[in-house]
């Protein structure tokens, strides 16, 4: 838990490996998370740089996907703040009918308090988050249909579809299936399929590689570096090192709930075993 | 062939009414995720509204009509969504229908005391212009009430199946239902859907009471819930899914029905109870049986890790010194309230005390099935009800006497109860409860009025057993009954059994995997737990002198399990507190000045809790009580602290 721990709590300007003039697209200052009483993050801070990859590498349990729910709503920060295009994310104090919901609720469903997961998703953060990432009882079609649908309206929805299908042809293939019979591959296909036709200004990739054969990992990194070419940033989340460094512009090595290095991707040669 | 037309034409207008119910059922499942039993309380809500507005105060149809079903209906779908289904998006199927069966028994009583009052609810008028308008087809007439149920009926069919076809609402309701989280990170607010589709429902369930209410001569929660409770076998037709289905599995049970009545010889008592009968066994046969309905069970949401774990339970952070001094001021005041009964209370209170006793042993059972082995039945009145029957006959018959006859009893409802569980079992979470509420039911309508279960219309009586004839010794019986089932209780929670049950209560294919066969244990539960019941119940019947069929009617089952889950559901004490509750609670309002009809308002809405505080809000209150004075003991009293103490650091990733 030391390690870093001084990283963290000076709340200094991230090193970044080219140009420091640049506003990072999402920055977290000293954030710090937990699920109830169980801390996650011990102020975690970290930047993606505009039309970047930014690994986020780290063992179980080292806090990789907090952060990747801090970034898009799903968890609040206890403490920290965020900031994305130079814009401080608010989360001002509960209103409202928090004391209800405690009262009845053993499980809070999402923190309401300010900024919603949707609201950070309409400013153009789209995550995938860990394991299955697709609603497992609509269709295809619906899936996508349902994030097409609000961002270019019902005209622009068949359009989309289309390029949706042109890109991955299996999914036009099983435009009716329902989505959770897909097998994890095509799962990953459905929901990079939304990112990629569409693009947001960052995306948040969960173990995109998580149980899936190494071929499909080959296919499904092979549309993430298409995605970055299209201009979006991307927070990678990853196990597996070797993939993520493969792609990876930063990176940044998180160990029990704290930042242990963060730099360069070609910077992490020396310190494998901050990994282990 | 004229004759199964006229008959077909017949069962339409009640086939609507079932289906009108259903796809309010339906689309309250499919866009909310909740099994909405309070459906049946919106809908007399509605007509409750709606018949003080337009009979009582004279408002015009129309206008009555719109303000109640238009206005007041959807806000009061809002009103629900905001204040409890909404935060229990992510509670489980069982919790949410507990919660709406808390509502079940509250809401048509605060109606009942806020709108109706205590003057007559009869003269119930339709929105039909003209209610004895007469439509003649072929044979078979159809009146003005009749005629606007089925054109409604067929209007929302169709207005919802274009909203789901066309709408986008339609996906994004039921992208609400599996994944909240999920749906959120598509860029869609939640919230504001599912605001929507409980006002849509809410509508729905308005629309149904003020179409349904004038079919009946006056206005009585019963016949809303009974009808709620039938109309659930055409939603399980329709495999809680499909709407369209919904309506012909409506149609269906009410043609059925019409068919079996005309065909069936009028006067046979076949007739007379197979009919009112019908839907629940249906319901009954299609849980068990309909394929593809348990698998609509809906998928975990694969978000919920965001979730914080569970509060760890306060109640173990006591010491010794506080927990001996628990157990001994409850003993002592245990001992002191007998010694006053035994000696000064007056007849009343040992009345009111035994009933107390009485009940929690039938409470007891809930102990064994909801607390021990999570499962939500809703049948124990019943059991209890096999129990007194079955007590009451062997004595008459036999001339047995009473005190073995009770065990014969408690054998017999234990019996049943394991025969129950046998099919029941293949059945989960929500689909259990459903089938037991439905087998309660049919035995309310099928068995209880037959003449060798409960005496039909002469009930039987029972004498009570000699030397416990005068109401003090009968009430020490009755505590030396409670005493030797509680430790019984006790004996198999800390037991083999006990630790089984816990184990498939955390994790079923763990606790398979470790080789506890999950059938056989909770077969065993269930019928513990009937037997328990049946011993309860038949005490009930000695103790009144007589096993009426009103005591366990279904809606004591519902009432007994909000009752409990509201206090302490897993513990002895709690089913003691609970017994204390029924019998004292009306005594209390009482005094207070208010109508006795308040307790079912209290432990309602207190069961709504139950998703937040499943080992009850009793308890979790107690416990937190207790560990603030377990704080401010002086050190050498604080002993040492039982229990794991929550690590600060790790976590979930």
């Amino acid at each position: 838990m030391s390690v870093g721990a001084d990283v963290a709590a000076s709340g200094a300007p991230l090193t970044s490996s080219a140009d420091d003039s640049t506003v990072p697209l999402l920055e977290l200052r000293s954030v710090d998370a937990a699920y109830g009483p169980f801390r996650a993050l011990f102020g975690v801070s970290l930047a993606v740089r505009p039309g970047t990859v930014t690994a986020l590498l780290g063992a179980n349990g080292a806090g990789k996907t907090t952060v990747a729910r801090v970034a898009t709503g799903l968890v609040r920060p206890t403490a920290g703040e965020m900031w994305f295009e130079g814009e401080r994310i608010a989360w001002p104090p509960r209103i409202g009918v928090g004391f209800v919901e405690r009262w009845f609720t053993r499980a809070a469903w999402i923190d309401r308090r300010g900024v919603r997961p949707f609201e950070i998703t309409r400013l153009g953060i789209v995550h995938a988050p860990e394991g299955r990432s697709v609603f497992a009882s609509l269709s295809v079609r619906e899936n996508l249909e349902l994030s097409f649908r609000r961002e270019l309206g019902a005209h622009g929805v068949k359009g989309a579809l289309a390029k949706a299908y042109e890109l991955f042809p299996r999914l036009g293939e099983r435009s009716h299936q329902v989505a959770g019979t897909l097998s994890g591959g095509e799962q990953r296909m459905l929901s990079l399929a939304r990112v990629m036709v569409n693009p947001p200004k960052l995306l948040v990739a969960d173990e995109l590689s998580l149980g899936l054969a190494p071929i499909v990992v080959d296919e499904v990194y092979a549309s993430l570096a298409t995605i970055r070419d299209a201009g979006t940033s991307i927070l990678l989340v990853e196990q597996y090192v070797g993939h993520a460094l493969a792609i990876a512009d930063d990176v940044v090595v998180l160990n029990h709930g704290t930042v242990a290095h963060s730099g360069p991707a070609t910077s992490l040669d020396d310190i494998t075993d901050l990994l282990l | 062939m004229t004759d199964f037309i006229t008959y077909v034409i017949q069962g339409i207008p009640f086939g609507c009414v079932f289906a009108l119910v259903a796809v309010g059922l339906v689309l309250t499942y499919k866009t909310s995720g909740v099994f909405n039993l309070a459906f049946g309380a919106q809908a007399f809500v509605a007509a409750s509204l709606y018949y003080v507005l337009h009979v009582r105060h004279g408002w015009p149809t129309l206008l009555a009509f719109a303000l109640v079903v238009l206005v007041i209906s959807p806000l009061l779908g809002l009103l629900l969504d905001v204040l409890i289904f909404r935060h229990l998006r992510t509670a489980s199927p069982i919790a949410k229908l507990v919660s709406s069966l808390g509502l079940l028994v509250a809401v048509p009583e605060i109606v009942t005391i806020l709108v109706l009052g205590e003057s007559s609810t009869f003269g119930v008028v339709g929105i039909w212009w003209n209610d004895n308008a007469l439509y003649r087809f072929s044979d078979y007439v159809i009146d003005g009430k009749e005629m606007a149920i089925i054109v409604s009926t067929l209007l929302v069919v169709l207005l919802l199946g274009l909203l789901f076809r066309f709408a986008p609402i339609g996906l994004r309701m039921r992208a609400v239902v599996e994944s909240p989280r999920m749906t959120e990170l598509a860029g869609v607010n939640a919230d504001r859907v599912s605001a929507f589709s409980w006002m849509l429902s809410s509508l729905l369930a308005g629309l149904a009471g003020v179409l349904l209410a004038p079919l009946y001569a006056s206005l009585a929660p019963q016949n809303f819930t009974t009808l709620l409770i039938a109309a659930i076998a055409a939603a399980a037709f329709a495999r809680l899914t499909s709407i369209p289905m919904a309506l012909v599995g409506g149609l269906l049970l009410g043609i059925i029905q019409a068919l079996l009545s005309g065909y069936l010889p009028p006067a046979s008592v076949i007739a007379q109870s197979v009919k009112p009968t019908l839907p629940f066994a249906a319901l009954f046969l299609l849980l068990l049986f309909w394929p593809g309905l348990r698998s609509a069970i809906q998928n975990k949401d694969p978000l919920s890790g965001v979730d914080p774990p569970p509060d760890p339970s306060v109640a173990v952070t006591r010491g010794r010194f506080l927990t001996n001094a628990t157990r001994v001021s409850g003993v002592v005041v245990g001992t002191g309230v007998l010694l006053w009964l035994l000696t000064a209370a007056t007849t009343y209170w040992i009345g009111i005390a035994t009933t107390a006793v009485v009940l929690s042993i039938v409470f007891l059972s809930i102990t064994v099935i909801t607390g021990m082995a999570g499962q939500v039945s809703l049948c124990q009145a019943t059991f209890a009800g096999v129990g007194a029957f079955s007590t009451a006959q062997i004595v008459k018959v036999l001339g047995l006497s009473v005190l073995p006859t009770l065990l014969l009893g408690a054998a017999v409802a234990a019996v049943v109860g394991a025969l129950l569980a046998v099919p029941m079992l293949r059945l989960g979470g929500i689909f259990l409860s459903l089938g037991t509420l439905a087998f309660a039911v049919m035995f309310d309508t099928l068995l209880a009025p037959l003449g060798w279960v409960s005496g039909g219309a002469h009930p039987v009586s029972v004498p009570r057993p000699i030397g416990f004839v005068d109401d003090r010794p009968f009430l020490i019986l009755c505590v030396v009954v409670l005493a030797i089932v509680s430790v019984f209780v006790i004996f198999i929670r800390r037991g083999t059994t006990g630790r089984y049950l816990t184990a498939l209560r955390g994790s079923e294919t763990a606790a398979r995997s470790i080789g506890i066969n999950p059938t056989r244990i909770r077969i065993l539960a269930f019928a513990v737990s009937a037997g328990i019941a049946g011993l309860g119940g038949g005490i009930l019947a000695v103790q009144k002198g007589v096993a009426v069929k009103e005591d366990f009617g279904y809606f004591y089952g519902l009432f007994f399990v909000v009752l409990v889950v509201t206090l302490m559901p897993s513990t002895v004490e709690g089913a003691i507190n609970a017994g204390v509750g029924f019998a004292l609670v009306p005594e209390v309002l009482k005094l207070v000045g208010v109508s006795s009809s308040w307790q079912f308002v209290l432990f309602g809405l207190g069961a709504i809790t139950y998703a937040r505080h499943p080992e009850g809000v009793l308890e979790f209150q107690k416990g937190k009580s207790l560990a603030a004075i377990q704080k401010r003991l002086p050190a050498r009293l604080r002993g040492p602290v039982p229990g794991p103490t929550p690590v600060p650091t790790g976590g979930a990733d």
